[in-house]
């Protein structure tokens, strides 16, 4: 029971270890560095944000329905 | 988010300048202490202390999360710098006063206390750690032998709050609340002089160069002199001031307390300039910047801000654009400067 208690162990150390790894390697920059790289981003993308333009009607699945006849 | 009074600026067409701080977001709880650093080659830094135990390090001028001390048990209460940022200092709830490696954010050292800890404060060399928590003693740890014991100053008949080397480290200033301050010298661990008030000193700072110290009770700013503990002047805030910080150059002084608001006075005629607000909790500490450019301000809602000493002027992260320049200009932390608007 030791036995496997140990090497149970081991295998969640090396996920442990694992994990930490991923995170340590993972690419990081400065907080302003990144709130100014999405500012930019979203400035210079405005142009292209349905939020901000509007959606063409044709393509709008929420347009106000044209009301329909059936004959 | 409600923002500020504006400011005027005496000019032909008179602009008002709005001072936007940064946020520094991180910590879960409130923010109880912070100190900065003196002025490095890299720049200045800023450390902070918080009730969920992991005091944070950040870059001085743009608040930028650098780091976070992981190991303290309990609420860090109180958290300082050396001159160079090389070391840092903290003192928890959890019965100790740590020092760290302020490089690499490694535990050194783990003093044990026999109760919680508040204060803690490098001398110039960074040799000798003062502390002083809720057993009401002053501690001088020698860090180049950490296993000694300390030299303990007796005296005070309540917590401490607050203990800081003074007049190049001979000499250390105390406040407890028992209500008094206390001037005690090194070598001989007597007090020398003692200040007794009406209610608990909330917070104490000491400027070295002018020998001023800065003490908030209730709703007053008082400065002393250092050496001597006279009287120079006291200033009253509209509310309950919890911490005050006074400009290098002793041109004006900021404070804040329970209103939320940061307020800031000219030190010379006692006089109200600014007030803003931005803070969603009781404003807890607040300090000037080694440079005076900026000062910091920790609350009960988890954020540090900094603000412009200057509102308005291009430094870190702040940068000026002119209404007619803005839409083609690359868009910063911008105090934007707009059409006078006057806040009655």
């Amino acid at each position: 029971m030791s036995n496997n208690n140990a090497s149970s162990n081991l295998v969640v150390a090396k996920k442990v270890v694992k994990q930490l790894r991923l995170e340590a390697s993972v690419r990081r920059i400065k907080v302003s560095q990144a709130a100014t790289d999405l500012k930019n981003f979203c400035i210079q993308n405005a142009h292209k944000d349905p939020l901000l333009m509007g959606v063409p009607s044709s393509d709008n699945p929420f347009r106000p329905p044209k009301s329909c006849t059936l004959f | 988010m409600i923002l500020r009074l504006f400011s005027l600026f005496l000019s032909q067409q008179s602009m008002a300048m709005r001072q936007t701080p940064l946020t520094c977001s991180g910590h879960t709880r409130p923010v109880v202490d912070l100190a900065f650093s003196g002025i490095t080659a890299y720049g200045y830094f800023l450390i902070s202390a918080c009730k969920d135990g992991k005091p944070m390090l950040r870059q001085g001028d743009t608040g930028d999360w650098i780091g976070t001390f992981l190991g303290h048990k309990g609420a860090a209460w109180g958290a300082t710098l050396n001159t160079e940022a090389t070391k840092a200092a903290t003192a928890a709830a959890d019965f100790t006063a740590k020092v760290w490696d302020a490089v690499t954010g490694e535990d050194v050292l783990t003093l044990a206390h026999k109760h919680i800890v508040k204060s803690v404060n490098f001398t110039q060399d960074s040799n000798h750690l003062l502390t002083g928590g809720n057993d009401k003693l002053i501690r001088i740890y020698d860090l180049s032998k950490p296993e000694a014991e300390p030299q303990e100053i007796p005296g005070h008949t309540s917590a401490i709050k607050k203990a800081l080397w003074c007049n190049n480290d001979k000499q250390i200033l105390s406040a407890a609340d028992d209500k008094t301050v206390r001037l005690w010298d090194r070598n001989s661990t007597e007090a020398v002089r003692t200040l007794s008030f009406d209610m608990s000193v909330s917070s104490m700072e000491y400027i070295p160069d002018g020998e001023v110290l800065v003490i908030t009770y209730g709703k007053t700013i008082a400065f002393y002199n250092a050496l001597s503990l006279d009287l120079i002047k006291t200033v009253d805030a509209p509310a309950s001031i919890h911490s005050a910080s006074l400009h290098p150059d002793k041109e004006f002084f900021v404070a804040g307390g329970d209103d939320f608001k940061l307020y800031k006075f000219d030190y010379s005629t006692k006089e109200e300039l600014e007030s803003y607000k931005g803070h969603f909790g009781p404003v807890h500490c607040v300090r000037f910047s080694p440079d005076g450019e900026l000062y910091a301000s920790g609350s009960e809602d988890g954020t540090l801000r900094l603000w412009q000493t200057a509102v308005g002027k291009t430094y870190g992260l702040w940068k000026c654009i002119l209404p007619a320049e803005e839409l083609a200009s690359e868009i910063s932390e911008t105090p934007y400067c707009t059409a006078p608007e006057i806040k009655a």
